[in-house]
C-alpha cells in the first residue's frame, strides 16, 4: 500500500514539475512496447512467405511484392521502435535535469521552513541527512522504475499474444509456468532485500573502519600505537558477520532462483518438442517454429527482467518513505510580522528549557536584562547552559516556560530580517563555507558584498588582512581553493561579526583556536570595536570576561552570581575559583614582567598581590 | 594500453586468489557459453533441413532437435549457476580486498597524506568498493560476446562470405555512435564534476544543522539558494546541448543499423532464391544476425562499462603506488640520554613551502619541555618530526645520537605516546578507545578504570556506563561532550607506558577548573617520564624545565621561563599579552 502510495506520488511529482518531458517520455516508452510481438509476428510473415517463395510454390510477383512489404513494414517498425526509445530515453534525462532544476530550490526553501528544533532532534537525523543527498533523484528513480515495470508488462502481454495465436498450448504454459516464476521471483527478491536489511549495520561499520583506514589522524596513532591488529580484527570481524548473515539468506535465494530457472529450462523443452511435433506432423509453418522458438526463449528472459524491474521498484518507492516524513516536519513559527522596535533591551523573564523530547531543564528560572550597548559575559562549566540561552535569544527555540523579548516583543515574533538587525552571532561551532572569502565574511552582512573596503576593514579587525584576495576560495573545493587552519577560520568568523551593522554581537567561544598574542589582539580589538554596540561573551578564557559591564554565572543552568569582574573577585564564589585557578599559571607575584608590546624598555608593572600566595600554591603542585 | 592490460592481469590475479573456485567456474560456463550460442544457429539451419528433405530422418531430426534444446536450456542455467557462485564471491572478493588494503594503510609513509592530491586518490581508492570484482565480470562479458559475435560471423560465412562482409557493416555506425556518446559524455562529466560538487555543497547546508542555524540567524538563506540557480541554469544548458546532439546521431545510428539488420536478412532472402543457400541456412542466418545484433548491443555496451569501472579500478591500484614508510634498520634501545635536532627543514611532499626552516634544540631525559608559539609556526609539524612519523627534508633528529632515519621506526615507536591536537574518536567500546594505545593490557580492567579516575575523575566512568559503553552517536553509542573526547585522548597517550610523551594542545576544550584539574593531574602522571607539551596556554610554562619558542619554522628561544622572561624577547612578548589579561588590578 505505502509502496503504491510512493509510486504514485512520485509520477504526481514528476508530471506536476515536468509535464511535457514526463508526457513524451511516456509515450516514447510504452508504443514500442507494443511492437515486440508484432515483430515476432511480422518476421513470421516473411519467413513463410520467403520459404514459399523459394521452394517455387508461390512464385509469383504478388508474392515477391507482398513479401517485400512485409520487409519494408518491419522496418519501419524497428526504426520507429528503436528510435522512439532513444528518444524517450532523451526525454527522460531532460526530466532528471529539469527535475533538479525545479525541485532543488524548492527542497530548500522548504528545509529553510523548518522549525530549528527538527535539525537537532535525534529522531529525525536520519532524514536530513538523507535529504543532504538528492532527494529528486529519488522521486526520478521510483518514477522510473514505475514506467521501466509498465513498459515489461507491455512487451509480455503483447509476445503472449502472438505466442497464443501460432500454438494456445504453448501459449498456456507460458502463464503455467510464469506464475509460479514471478512468485519464486519475488521470494528471491525478498530474501536479497533482507540480507541489505539485516546487514545494514554491519555494512556501516565496515565502511566506517575503511573510513578511520583512510583517516591521516588514525593513521597516525595506528602507526605510533602499533594498533593496526585492533582494525583487522574489527575488519575481519564485521566482514565475517556480513558474510553470515548474506549467506544464509542466499542460501533461500539461489534455491527459489534455481526452482524458476528449472521451470523456465522445463518449458523450453516442452516448447521445443511441441514445435517439433508441429512442425512434423504439418500443424506448424516453418516460419512459426521459428517464431515461436524465437519468442519463447526471449520471455524467460522478460520475465526475469521484469521482476528485476518490480524489485528495484519495491526498493526505489521504499526508499522514497523519508521523503514523506519530511514532507510532514513541523514548519518554523518564529517567522514573525513585527518589523520595529520602540528600544533595543533584552529581557530573559523567568526562562525555563528542556530541548524537545527531553526531560532534563537545561536552564532553570533565569532571568536577566540587557541594557542597550551593555557588555555581557557569561561564564560558567561546560553543559551549565551558556549556549542553550543564545540559541533562545536567537529565537531558534521557544523557552519552555517564561519570555525571551527584544524592546519589550517576543523574539520569535519579529521578522527574520529584523532580528538579523538586532543579533549578530559568531557561534563556537561556526561553519566555514567553501567558497570565496568575500562570501564567507558577507554572510554577516549581505548588503556589505560588494563593498570591498567594508569588508577589508573588518578582515583587518579580526587580524585576518593578510589571509587572501577577497576573491580567492577557501577550503579544498575547488582546486584553487587555499585551505586555512581551524585558527584562521575562526579570524574569517570573527570578520563576520566585525561587518554586521547589529545592535548586538554574540561571541560563543570566539578565540578558542588562537594563538596567545592573537588572542590578546582579539580581546583588544572586542572593546574598540563594539564600544558603541552591546556584546555578549561566552568564553572559557575568564580573562575576556574582565571587559565586560557585567559578568553572569551560570551553574547547572541557574545565574549564580552577577556583577562586574572587580565585584565578583571581592566575593567567595564560583567565578573567583575559577579566575584564581586560569591565573595560577599566571601571576605568581614575584616575577617582574616586561610589556611585550612595547618592546624593549617598556613599563615593568608586578603580577598579583593578595592572590598571588594561593595561586602560587595552587600551580606549585603542578610539576 | 600496456597500463590497462596490467591492471587487467592485476585484477584477474586478485580475483583468482580472492574466488579461485568461483574464478574457474566463470571461465568454464564463458566458453561453453560462446560454443552453445555458435552451435544455435548451426543446429537450427539442420533442424530445417532434415525436416524438408525427403523422406524425413525421423531419429536424427529428434537427436538434432534435443541438442537444440540443450542449447537453448543452456542460457538459463548457466545463467543461474553464474549468479549463485558471483554472489558468494561478491561476499569473498569484498573481505579479500578490504584486507589488502587494510594491510597496506599502515606501511603508508604518513607526510604522503598531507599532500591534497594524493589524499584525494587515497579516499579515491577507498570508494573503489569491491568495483573489481565489477570489473572482472565486465570484462569476462565483454569478452565472451565478442568472441561469439565473432564465432557467429564465422557459421555465416561458411553459408555465403558476402554475409560476413554486411555483418561487419551493420556494425560500424553503432560502433562509431557509441564511440562519439563516449567521448562526448566522458568530457561533459569532467568538466561537469567541479559544478556538481559545488551545486552538492550548497545543498548539503541546508540540511546541516549548524549552517541553517548560521543561515537563519544571519539571513543569508535565499543568497544561497540564488547561488545554487544560477550555477545549476548554466550546467543544465551545457548538458542539455551535448544530450540533444548526442541523441541526434544515436538516432542516426540506429536507423543505419537496423536498415542493415534488415538488408542482411534481404540479402540472405536474395542468395536463397539465388540458390546460392538452402532453406535450412536462410532460417540459420536470421537466427545468427538477431544473436548478432543483441551480441553486440551487449559487446558494446559491457565494453564501455568496463572502460569506465577500469578508472575506479585503477584508482584501487595507484593507492598501492602511494609511497610506503622508509623504515631503517636499526633498532631502537630504550631512550637513555638525549634527542636532539639539528639543522631541521621540512616542507610537505608537493609543497615548496618550508614549514620548519632550521630547527636546532636538545631534549634531555627526563626534561618537561614546552613548545609554544604562533598558530602556524610549525610546532605540531616538528611534533610529527620528532616521533619520526615525518623524515626531515634536511638536517637531523637523533636518539642518543642515531638518527631517526636509520632506525627502524617500529622500535622507535614503542617508546613514545601520544595525544594529538586531532586525536581520533572511535567508535569502538571505552576500553578500546582507551586501550588502543597498548592493547595488550587491553583486558586490565582494573588499571585502566584507575587511569580514567585520575585523569577525569571518578564520575567520568559513572557517567559513560562502564568501560565496555559503545561510544560514538553515529554508531548508536554514547555521545561524549568535547571535553570528554579530550579526557579519552589523553587517558589513551597516558595508557601506553613509554618513555616519552607528546602533547599536542591537551586541554583546549577544557572549561578553567577542569583544565587545571587535568594539568595537574597529568603532572603528577608523567612524573620520571620525558615529555613534550604544544600548547597556547603559555601559563604551564612556568613548569617546564624548558621551553622552545617557535617562529616561522624556527626555535627562536629556548630556556627556563625565568631565563626567558628577562631576556625579553619573543617569548616575553607572549607571555605578557597573556598574562596581562590576569593581573588583578
Amino acid at each position: 500500500m505505502r509502496i503504491l502510495r510512493n509510486c504514485i506520488f512520485c509520477l504526481k511529482t514528476v508530471f506536476r514539475y515536468v509535464p511535457g518531458n514526463a508526457l513524451a517520455s511516456v509515450i516514447c516508452f510504452f508504443v514500442p512496447a507494443t511492437f515486440t510481438g508484432l515483430q515476432v509476428w511480422l518476421i513470421q510473415r516473411i519467413v513463410d512467405g520467403a520459404l514459399s517463395y523459394a521452394q517455387g510454390t508461390l512464385q509469383t510477383a504478388a508474392g515477391l511484392e507482398g513479401l517485400l512489404l512485409w520487409g519494408l513494414i518491419l522496418l519501419l517498425i524497428l526504426l520507429l521502435g528503436n528510435s522512439m526509445q532513444r528518444v524517450g530515453l532523451y526525454q527522460m534525462d531532460l526530466v532528471s535535469w529539469r527535475l533538479m532544476e525545479r525541485m532543488t530550490p524548492d527542497i530548500a526553501k522548504r528545509l529553510t521552513e523548518l522549525e530549528y528544533a527538527s535539525f537537532e532532534d535525534p529522531a529525525t537525523q536520519n532524514i536530513f541527512q538523507k535529504m543532504s543527498g538528492a532527494p529528486e533523484l529519488g522521486v526520478y528513480n521510483c518514477c522510473l522504475s514505475t514506467m521501466f515495470v509498465i513498459q515489461r508488462t507491455i512487451v509480455l502481454v503483447s509476445s503472449m499474444v502472438v505466442i497464443f495465436a501460432i500454438s494456445p498450448w504453448i501459449g498456456l504454459g507460458i502463464v503455467l509456468i510464469g506464475i509460479p516464476m514471478l512468485f519464486l521471483g519475488n521470494y528471491a527478491a525478498g530474501r536479497n532485500m533482507a540480507v541489505t536489511s539485516a546487514s545494514a549495520d554491519v555494512r556501516r561499520r565496515m565502511s566506517g573502519i575503511k573510513e578511520l583506514l583512510t583517516d591521516r589522524r588514525a593513521i597516525y596513532e595506528m602507526k605510533i600505537f602499533n594498533a593496526e591488529r585492533l582494525f583487522v580484527r574489527k575488519w575481519n570481524t564485521y566482514s565475517g558477520q556480513y558474510a553470515d548473515i548474506a549467506l544464509s539468506e542466499l542460501k533461500k535465494e539461489t534455491a527459489a532462483d534455481i526452482g524458476s530457472r528449472l521451470l523456465n529450462v522445463t518449458y523450453l523443452l516442452f516448447v521445443v518438442c511441441m514445435a517439433a511435433a508441429g512442425l512434423m506432423g504439418g500443424g506448424l509453418t516453418l516460419g512459426q517454429f521459428t517464431a515461436a522458438l524465437t519468442a519463447v526463449s526471449g520471455i524467460g528472459a522478460s520475465l526475469n527482467d521484469c521482476n528485476r524491474q518490480v524489485v528495484w521498484l519495491l526498493a526505489n518507492a521504499m526508499e522514497m518513505d523519508y521523503y514523506m516524513d519530511f514532507l510532514k516536519l513541523e514548519t518554523r513559527t518564529d517567522l514573525g510580522r513585527v518589523d520595529t522596535l520602540p528600544h533595543y533591551s533584552i529581557a530573559f523573564e523567568n526562562v525555563s528549557f528542556r530541548y524537545p523530547g527531553t526531560r532534563q531543564d537545561i536552564l532553570k528560572n533565569v532571568t536577566f536584562y540587557v541594557r542597550e550597548g551593555e557588555r555581557i559575559a557569561f561564564v560558567g562549566e561546560n553543559g551549565a547552559g551558556k549556549s542553550t540561552i543564545i540559541k533562545l535569544l536567537c529565537g531558534l527555540y521557544e523557552p519552555t516556560t517564561g519570555s525571551v523579548t527584544v524592546g519589550g516583543v517576543p523574539v520569535r515574533e519579529l521578522t527574520p530580517r529584523l532580528r538579523t538587525q538586532v543579533l549578530s552571532v559568531v557561534f563556537q561551532d561556526f561553519q566555514t563555507y567553501q567558497m570565496t572569502l568575500r562570501e564567507n565574511v558577507a554572510f554577516g552582512n549581505l548588503k556589505a558584498l560588494e563593498e570591498d573596503e567594508k569588508l577589508l576593514q573588518a578582515l583587518r579587525q579580526a587580524g585576518a588582512e593578510e589571509l587572501a584576495g577577497l576573491d580567492c576560495h577557501l577550503g579544498r573545493l575547488e582546486e584553487e581553493g587555499r585551505d586555512l587552519s581551524r585558527g584562521e577560520w575562526q579570524r574569517v568568523a570573527m570578520a563576520r561579526a566585525f561587518v554586521s551593522d547589529a545592535k548586538y554581537v554574540i561571541l560563543d567561544e570566539p578565540t578558542a583556536s588562537l594563538d596567545p598574542v592573537a588572542e590578546s589582539r582579539m580581546y583588544e580589538n572586542f572593546s574598540r570595536i563594539f564600544h558603541n554596540r552591546g556584546t555578549i561573551l561566552i568564553s572559557h578564557r575568564l580573562a575576556s570576561a574582565r571587559m565586560a559591564d557585567r559578568i553572569l554565572v551560570l551553574d547547572g543552568g541557574r545565574i549564580v552570581q552577577a556583577g562586574n569582574h572587580v565585584e565578583l573577585m571581592g566575593k567567595q564564589g564560583l567565578y573567583r575559583t575559577m579566575f584564581l585557578a586560569q591565573s595560577s599559571f599566571y601571576g605568581t607575584g614575584t616575577e617582574a614582567i616586561r610589556d611585550g608590546s612595547s618592546g624593549d624598555n617598556g613599563s615593568i608593572f608586578y603580577g598579583t598581590e593578595a592572590e598571588g600566595g594561593e595561586c602560587s600554591r595552587m600551580a606549585g603542585g603542578l610539576l | 594500453m600496456k597500463k590497462i592490460l596490467h591492471c587487467v592481469g592485476e585484477v584477474f590475479k586478485d580475483c583468482y586468489k580472492a574466488f579461485p573456485a568461483f574464478f574457474l567456474l566463470a571461465m568454464a560456463l564463458d566458453g561453453l557459453g560462446v560454443i552453445a550460442a555458435m552451435l544455435e544457429p548451426v543446429l537450427l539451419a539442420r533442424i530445417l533441413e532434415l525436416a524438408g528433405g525427403k523422406p524425413v530422418d525421423g531419429v536424427q531430426l529428434i537427436q538434432t532437435i534435443g541438442a537444440y534444446g540443450i542449447c537453448l536450456a543452456y542460457v538459463p542455467v548457466s545463467e543461474v549457476l553464474f549468479r549463485t557462485a558471483s554472489q558468494r564471491a561478491d561476499i569473498k572478493g569484498a573481505q579479500y580486498f578490504g584486507n589488502k588494503l587494510v594491510a597496506f594503510s599502515r606501511r603508508i609513509r604518513l607526510e604522503v597524506l598531507e599532500n591534497p592530491e594524493t589524499l584525494d586518490r587515497f579516499h579515491r581508492a577507498n570508494a573503489a568498493e569491491n568495483s573489481q570484482f565489477v570489473f572482472f565480470k565486465q570484462i569476462l562479458l565483454t569478452v565472451r560476446n565478442g568472441v561469439t559475435c565473432v564465432g557467429l560471423m564465422a557459421v555465416v560465412g561458411r553459408f555465403h562470405p558476402v554475409l560476413v562482409l554486411s555483418g561487419l557493416l551493420a556494425l560500424v555506425p553503432s560502433v562509431l555512435t557509441k564511440l562519439y556518446f563516449e567521448k562526448k559524455t566522458t568530457a561533459l562529466r569532467r568538466m561537469q564534476s567541479k559544478v556538481l560538487r559545488r551545486l552538492g555543497y550548497i545543498r548539503g547546508l541546508f540540511s546541516n544543522k549548524e549552517s541553517i542555524k548560521e543561515m537563519r540567524v544571519m539571513g543569508f538563506e535565499s543568497y544561497l539558494i540564488e547561488k545554487w540557480n544560477g550555477t545549476n541554469a548554466q550546467r543544465v544548458e551545457e548538458y542539455a546541448q551535448v544530450n540533444l546532439d548526442i541523441c541526434k546521431k544515436q538516432v542516426w545510428g540506429i536507423i543505419v543499423t537496423n536498415t542493415g539488420h534488415v538488408l542482411n536478412i534481404a540479402l540472405s532472402f536474395f542468395l536463397l532464391i539465388q540458390g546460392r543457400i538452402s532453406v535450412g541456412a536462410f532460417a540459420a542466418c536470421l537466427s545468427a544476425f538477431t544473436a548478432y545484433e543483441s551480441g553486440m548491443t551487449v559487446f558494446l555496451v559491457m565494453l564501455f562499462n568496463a572502460i569506465s569501472t577500469y578508472h575506479v579500478v585503477e584508482d584501487y591500484y595507484a593507492y598501492f603506488t602511494i609511497p610506503t614508510e622508509r623504515d631503517g634498520e636499526v633498532s631502537y634501545h630504550p631512550f637513555q640520554e638525549a634527542i636532539t635536532a639539528s639543522d631541521v627543514h621540512f616542507s610537505y611532499s608537493g609543497g615548496d613551502r618550508e614549514v620548519l626552516r632550521g630547527v636546532d634544540c636538545a631534549i634531555r631525559k627526563g626534561e618537561h619541555v614546552v613548545i609554544v608559539g604562533e598558530n602556524g609556526s610549525g610546532k605540531t609539524t616538528f611534533s610529527k618530526l620528532l616521533t619520526g612519523a615525518f623524515l626531515p627534508s634536511q638536517g637531523r633528529i637523533s636518539y642518543d645520537g642515531l638518527s631517526t632515519e636509520e632506525m627502524n621506526r617500529g622500535s622507535l615507536y614503542a617508546h613514545y605516546s601520544i595525544v594529538p591536537q586531532d586525536f581520533v574518536r572511535y567508535w569502538f567500546s571505552l576500553r578500546e578507545n582507551v586501550g588502543i594505545s597498548d592493547l595488550d593490557r587491553c583486558e586490565d580492567t582494573e588499571a585502566m578504570e584507575a587511569l580514567l579516575e585520575k585523569v577525569a575523575g571518578s564520575e567520568f566512568l559513572e557517567n559513560v556506563g562502564g568501560l565496555d559503553v559503545q561510544l560514538g552517536k553515529e554508531y548508536g553509542g554514547q555521545e561524549l561532550s568535547g571535553g570528554q573526547w579530550q579526557k579519552v585522548a589523553i587517558a589513551r597517550g597516558l595508557w601506553r607506558e613509554s618513555d616519552i610523551i607528546i602533547l599536542d594542545e591537551p586541554t583546549s576544550a577544557l572549561d578553567p577548573l577542569v583544565e587545571y584539574d587535568v594539568l595537574s593531574k597529568f603532572a603528577e602522571m608523567i612524573r620520571g617520564r620525558t615529555s613534550v607539551i604544544i600548547s597556547h596556554r603559555v601559563g604551564i610554562c612556568r613548569m617546564a624545565d624548558k621551553i622552545l619558542v617557535m617562529k616561522g619554522g624556527c626555535v627562536v628561544e629556548c630556556g627556563r621561563h625565568e631565563e626567558l622572561l628577562a631576556a625579553g624577547g619573543e617569548y616575553a612578548h607572549i607571555w605578557q599579552e597573556q598574562a596581562k589579561w590576569y593581573q588583578n588590578g
